[in-house]
Formats: structure tokens, C-alpha cells, sequence
């Protein structure tokens, strides 16, 4: 279930930054926002720190898993959209039609494909 | 490959023409078919290029969509709207597209003019994925 009342457009992005950084807090952030993205429980001293196991990043992340075992093409499109992956020969920014073309599809597939994410991760919203 | 325009008024026909031409100029070509029948059979029979899409327009009879749908690598589009006297000699066939310039709202089996483009290059070429 995804937990937040933040538009969907700015989900995704925060959650393509995060697959791209593997993490939703910097290692340099302050001992304040640790603290709230760890849920209360810090711990000081040596060693790597837990990683996050309690944000709408890993909550996006489990609903999308679930539709990739129907449509996984469906969620790679969805990745590739936000750059949420790495796409060699392809920049971030390019237009929808760009990116289409790049996965093979159509347009008009690749916009029914991301229509469908969005419409199970709306599903997925408490 | 050949994205064929067919139907509709003059202002819906120079409308998509106009946008495919601004959108995509480097990579499609406009190939208005002649007046004269010497010329419409040489144009029709002019082989088009795999890597650019090649827009064709001024076709009237099913004898000219007939040849070159049989060249392959050919998508045809209709001009959504009300069809002219024209469509009484032309077949409509399953394969062929419905398409619509500007933004008004459309039928979801309307495409767009970028999804048109889109649909004929992907149609044309050998499939591939990432």
C-alpha cells in the first residue's frame, strides 16, 4: 500500500531517484532527517548504516513487482519513462515518442503501457 | 516506408501534413501525387526509402493504393471525419489506421498524427527490444 497524499507525477520521480541512488536519504543528510526516515530508531556509532525499509520509494517499488508478474513490459516501460534505469543511447529528457521507438513499441503502446501502471499504482493508494 | 493520407477536407489534409512535416522535417519526406496519369504512375511506382517515412498524399483511386500497399512496407491512414464521394471506390481494409490532426478529442481508435508517425515506423520496421 502506498502511503502518501503527494500527486503520483512526484512519487515517481522521487522513486526514480531513488532507484537510481539505491537509497531516499543521502549518506550526508542531518541527523534529524535520519532520524524520521528510520521511523523514530537511530543508532550511533561504527559501522554501515541499516538500509531503508520504510518509505513510499520500497512501497511503489512492491506494488510494481506485483504487476510485473502479469506485465512486465508494462514496468520496464514505466522505468525507462522516469529513468528510473540506465538507457544507453538515450537521454533522460527525450520526448515520449523517443523513448517509445528506443523500447520498440509505438507510441500508442508505450502510452497505454504507462496508463496501466499508473492506473495499479493509483489502485495501490490508501 | 510509406504513410498514405487518404480522405477528409483540404484544411484536415494540410493541417496533418503541415504538423508531420514541422514535427518531424528531417525525417519524413512529402510526396504529393501529380495531376497528369503519366505522372501519378511514375510517382506510385517510385520505391520509397527504409529509413525515412515517406508521406504520400493525392491519391484518389483504389487501383494506386492497391500497388503500392502490394510494394510492402506501406501503412494507410484515413482522415477521420465524414468520407467523401472518393471512398466509394476505395476499400477500407482491417490493417489500415484512422488518424485525426489538431486537438480536439478524438475516439480512442483515433491516432494522433504523432502516434500515426509512430505507429508507421514501428509497423515498417523489424522488431526489436531493449
Amino acid at each position: 500500500m502506498i502511503r502518501s497524499h503527494k500527486p503520483l507525477s512526484i512519487l515517481l520521480e522521487d522513486w526514480a531517484r531513488w532507484c537510481q541512488g539505491g537509497k531516499s536519504v543521502a549518506s550526508t543528510a542531518s541527523t534529524m532527517s535520519r532520524i524520521m526516515a528510520e521511523g523514530g530508531n537511530m543508532t550511533f556509532g561504527g559501522g554501515a548504516t541499516a538500509p531503508v525499509v520504510d518509505c513510499v520509494e520500497l512501497d511503489i517499488e512492491m506494488a510494481l513487482a506485483t504487476l510485473a508478474k502479469t506485465h512486465p513490459q508494462a514496468v520496464d516501460t514505466l522505468r525507462v519513462d522516469t529513468a528510473a534505469i540506465y538507457t544507453p543511447r538515450l537521454k533522460s529528457n527525450a520526448p515520449q515518442i523517443e523513448k517509445a521507438h528506443y523500447m520498440g513499441v509505438s507510441l500508442r503502446t508505450y502510452q497505454r503501457r504507462l496508463t496501466l501502471c499508473r492506473h495499479h499504482l493509483n489502485n495501490h493508494r490508501s | 516506408m510509406d504513410l498514405i493520407l487518404i480522405g477528409g477536407n483540404v484544411k484536415q489534409r494540410e493541417n496533418i501534413i503541415s504538423q508531420l512535416m514541422s514535427e518531424y522535417k528531417s525525417r519524413i519526406s512529402h510526396l504529393e501525387i501529380g495531376a497528369t496519369i503519366r505522372t501519378r504512375a511514375r510517382l506510385v511506382k517510385t520505391p520509397a526509402s527504409n529509413n525515412n517515412v515517406r508521406l504520400v498524399t493525392g491519391i484518389t483511386s483504389d487501383g494506386e493504393i492497391t500497388a503500392l500497399r502490394a510494394r510492402g512496407n506501406t501503412r494507410v491512414f484515413h482522415i477521420y471525419g465524414t468520407l467523401p464521394k472518393m471512398y466509394d471506390a476505395i476499400t477500407i481494409k482491417r490493417s489500415d489506421g484512422w488518424i485525426c490532426g489538431g486537438r480536439r478529442s478524438r475516439p480512442a481508435h483515433v491516432l494522433s498524427v504523432d502516434e500515426a508517425y509512430s505507429e508507421c515506423l514501428m509497423s515498417c520496421e523489424p522488431k526489436k527490444s531493449v
